[in-house]
């Protein structure tokens, strides 16, 4: 596993981001985060609608709506201050050492371009100059690599010509297949078929476990995240919750995460009334000791 | 109390025809909670749909309660829908939503079987004249089912009614249904693409991909994994999450 | 009966009737209307431009209503000595190449420019809302029949078939109004033949067959009020264009005939003399502009109202 004595690839403290209503008061998304992913490792964050858990993610890469209105402490990343960074140079992070996959590929991947536009697009900026025989090479061996079947294929195809999986499939292979330092996937197979989501959550293992990536996974699915990453951070009303090792949440001490874990209908035995959540307004400003690890 | 034999759905494209539904037969007893689960496009939406009567028959019958649509009063199959931000006209309160139904069937006494229909799915009568954006996805469901209830339907199909929603709040809806198939009797389908909750709330299930059925079976068999066809253990097995395994045998296909 | 908490400030009473109406709790459909229709009027008295508009046009509406009693001169009375005379004392807005002053006369052409808007929404909006969504709802042969003679609707050009009803009919503000609306009425059916199809699909619609409605009733209580909405904004943008094109008729003599203080047609009669008089042809000119001008604003600030992001 990882090496704690290893710096963490990227550091989140305090991590505040507001928006402003229509009277002008700010109402707070996310109110101080605090996180750290090490290299290789994978961490999930959990959370339902409104727990400001993509906006973390997307406070990472810089792709925070205009109206949004955040601070943070720190912000590094590989021992880079995020913070003191111009908007240039974070771009030029985002395109090489940190990536992101979105949930639909029909929104993400440019309805206009065939994906092999596309993927010139994203290789190119690796900074290598190709030729073009060289370049559609590449192309052909990152969507090979992706397990698509017919990579020529689909290489001249339009994004809207492809499958839901097919689709996630093609963006791993444009955000992973450079080998970046740090993945963000944001709901990656919410929008799948059970069946595709294994396909491309083992496409999406062989790619990190090959380039060593550090990848932050949100979702609102726990069981799944489980069952992908080492940690999970359970966020709650724009805060973390609680922090654990996954392979520790079924003994998870914070309320709200056993909340979660038995709000989903067991398959084997299920009760006769499912335990509802009943929310604590306490879980919103007082922290909960002892479960960050 | 539900026949369908050999159903036959066709939709009519610019290229030629997609057979969404084809050759499903099955059965529904009276009082039973069925389940249809299948991945996208395996018919399961478009078989419910033909049930209600919203989509129309290529071949083959369905028969509720011994009559085919035609024959039966409408108000005798209700239906519950996936989107809870599309289910409810945006210009009417509660109270509007609700009355129509008793209004378009004559049904007299409405101000309090409003009010009943309300607290049956757990909303008080805070919630009556409120409009659809003031209320949660959650809230938007419950009025979904209480306007299916309403009017008394002998029948309750129900579309992926969950799925839309957070797992907290899909838990609560999920407690609702049980408790109202077991105070009212009521002969329910359930269409989901998820085991679990398909599982938590029907006796019988059918497999469904492609349009047609790979198997039927009842819920204890998929609980104890005694499941016969190898689309269903593959579902089954993706259910428990990922495993390296499990990822490995679908990357193959 | 006043007691002395009677008698306390205005303030803590609105406080009350505002909790009243935002509320989300309305005990009845007439708060929650009243509460919907508040939160509409806070949305848009809050952008300045739509309350300039709207304030124009209330002073439209106010000069068209009392207007005419106000004011003192004969709009039609000729005093040939003071012909062309620039605005002074006695006459505020100068007067035209017959005497007459251009002020009343611009007053009472408020009646004639307002009656003309309303005439013509009232032909055009229903007719293209009716159109509209029964071709978006039952689709088929019944749609592509509609769209073409949507399609036909909108071939003719307005200004030709003004001239053809005025060699029919003689010339005249009311055949210009009724010209102008055979024309456009096609964008509105269109409009709501777009917001048809698509709630057309849309589940509550589902829900209501279920329900036993009947297509009529579908069609007029649930897919018809959707799509108000959104052709009352585009009457309202479209209004600067009518009462243009009314000017515009005016001006080639084949709406307003004289004496009648038309706008347009007080524009047309007063180019000859625009370099020497330039108040004759321009103050009408800028009167056609500020009401349209407003009715833009107006419309601008009615879609915001209307964005369903806010709810509608």
């Amino acid at each position: 596993m990882s090496d704690r004595t290893e710096a963490p690839l990227c550091e989140i403290d305090d991590l505040r981001i507001a928006f402003a209503g229509h009277d002008g008061a700010l109402a707070p998304a996310v109110r101080g985060v605090a996180l750290t992913v090490r290299r290789g490792e994978r961490l999930g964050i959990v959370g339902e609608s409104g727990s400001g858990k993509s906006l973390t993610g997307r406070a990472l890469l810089g792709l925070l709506p205009p109206e949004a209105k955040w601070s943070a402490k720190s912000l590094c990343f590989n021992g880079q201050d995020l913070l003191a960074m111009t908007p240039r140079q974070r771009r030029h992070l985002c395109g090489t050492q940190m990536s992101m996959i979105l949930q639909d590929p029909k929104y993400s991947l440019n309805p206009v371009m065939t994906v092999a536009q596309q993927m010139r697009e994203t290789i190119a900026r690796q900074g290598e100059r190709l030729s073009k025989r060289a370049m559609r090479e590449r192309i052909v061996e990152a969507l090979a690599a992706v397990h698509i079947r017919d990579p020529e294929r689909v290489a001249d195809a339009y994004p809207q010509e492809l499958s839901g999986g097919m689709g996630q499939r093609v963006m791993i292979a444009m955000m992973v297949s450079a080998g970046p330092q740090l993945l963000i996937a944001d709901e990656p197979t919410s929008a799948l078929d059970v069946l595709v989501s294994m396909q491309v959550l083992t496409v999406l293992d062989e790619m990190i476990e090959r380039h060593h990536t550090g990848l932050v996974f949100i979702s609102h699915d726990l069981p799944l995240v489980m069952s992908f990453c080492d940690r999970v951070a359970v966020m709650y009303g724009g805060r973390i919750v609680e922090t654990c090792a996954a392979r520790d949440l079924a003994q998870a001490r914070h309320p709200y995460t056993r909340g979660l874990l038995a709000a989903n209908p067991p398959l084997a035995n299920p009760p006769e009334e499912l335990p509802t959540l009943g929310r604590d307004a306490s879980w919103l400003t007082e922290s909960f000791d002892g479960a960050a690890r | 109390m539900i026949e369908i034999d050999r159903a036959h759905i066709r939709f009519r494209t610019k290229t030629g025809h997609v057979d969404a539904v084809r050759d499903v037969s099955l059965h529904v007893h009276d009082g039973e909670v069925f389940g249809l689960v299948g991945e996208s496009g395996s018919g399961k939406s478009t078989l419910l749909r033909a049930l209600a009567g919203l989509v129309p028959l290529a071949d083959g019958a369905m028969r509720i309660g011994g009559q085919t649509a035609e024959r039966r009063p409408r108000r005798d199959v209700q239906m519950v829908f996936q989107d809870p931000y599309g289910s409810l006209h945006p210009r009417f309160t509660v109270d509007r939503t609700l009355r129509e139904p008793l209004a378009i069937n004559g049904i007299g006494n409405q101000d309090a079987r409003i009010l009943d229909a309300l607290a049956e799915v757990g909303l008080g009568p805070a919630f009556r004249f409120r409009y659809p954006h003031q209320l949660s996805g959650g809230q938007r469901q419950r009025v979904s089912i209480a306007r299916a209830l309403i009017v008394e339907p002998r029948v309750l199909l129900l579309d992926e009614p969950t799925s839309a929603l957070d797992v907290s709040v899909q838990a609560e809806i999920l407690n609702l249904l049980r408790r109202l198939h077991r105070e009212r009797k009521l002969t329910m389908i359930l269409v989901s693409h998820n085991l679990a909750v398909v599982g938590f709330l029907c006796q019988r299930v059918a497999v469904m991909r492609n349009g047609q059925v790979v198997e039927q079976l009842g819920v204890e068999a998929v609980r104890a994994h005694e499941v016969a066809h190898e689309y269903t253990k593959r579902l089954l097995l993706a259910t428990q999450g990922y495993t390296r395994d499990t990822g490995a045998i679908e990357a193959q296909r | 009966m006043h007691s002395p908490a009677e008698r306390t400030p205005m303030k803590p009473a609105r406080a009350h009737w505002r909790a009243w109406l935002v509320t989300d709790t309305p005990a009845s459909p007439r708060q929650a209307a009243l509460g919907r229709a508040y939160r509409r009027w806070r949305r848009f008295s809050s952008n300045p431009l739509s309350m300039l508009g709207l304030a124009i046009l209330v002073l439209l509406v106010v000069v068209a209503a009392v207007g005419p009693l106000v004011v003192a001169q004969d709009p039609l009375r000729q005093v040939l000595a003071e012909r062309l005379t620039p605005p002074n004392a006695a006459h505020w807005f100068g007067t035209d190449q017959l005497g007459r002053d251009i002020l009343s006369r611009l007053v009472h052409g408020s009646r004639l420019t307002l009656s003309i808007a309303m005439l013509v929404v009232v032909l055009v909006v229903p007719l293209g809302l009716m159109i509209g969504t029964v071709a978006g709802y039952c689709g088929g042969f019944v749609d592509t029949v509609l769209m073409r003679v949507t399609d036909v609707a909108l071939a003719f050009p307005k200004i030709v078939l003004a001239l053809a009803f005025a060699a029919a009919l003689g010339p005249g503000v009311l055949n210009a109004v009724i010209a102008i609306s055979i024309t456009a009425w096609p964008p509105y059916a269109r409009l709501a033949r777009a917001e048809s199809l698509r709630l057309a699909q849309a589940d509550f619609i589902h829900a209501a067959r279920l329900s036993g409605a009947s297509h009529l009733r579908i069609l007029l209580r649930y897919i018809v009020p959707l799509c108000s909405s959104s052709v009352i904004v585009r009457a309202t943008l479209d209004m600067a264009g009518i009462i243009l094109a009314v000017a515009g008729l005016g001006f080639l003599g084949l709406g307003a005939q004289p004496p009648s203080p038309e706008w347009g047609y007080m524009v047309a009669s007063g180019r000859n003399v625009l370099l020497d008089a330039w108040w004759v042809a321009t103050i009408p000119g800028l009167a056609i502009l500020a009401v349209s001008l407003a009715f833009n604003l107006l419309g601008d600030g009615l879609r915001d109202v209307f964005d369903p992001r806010h709810g509608g």
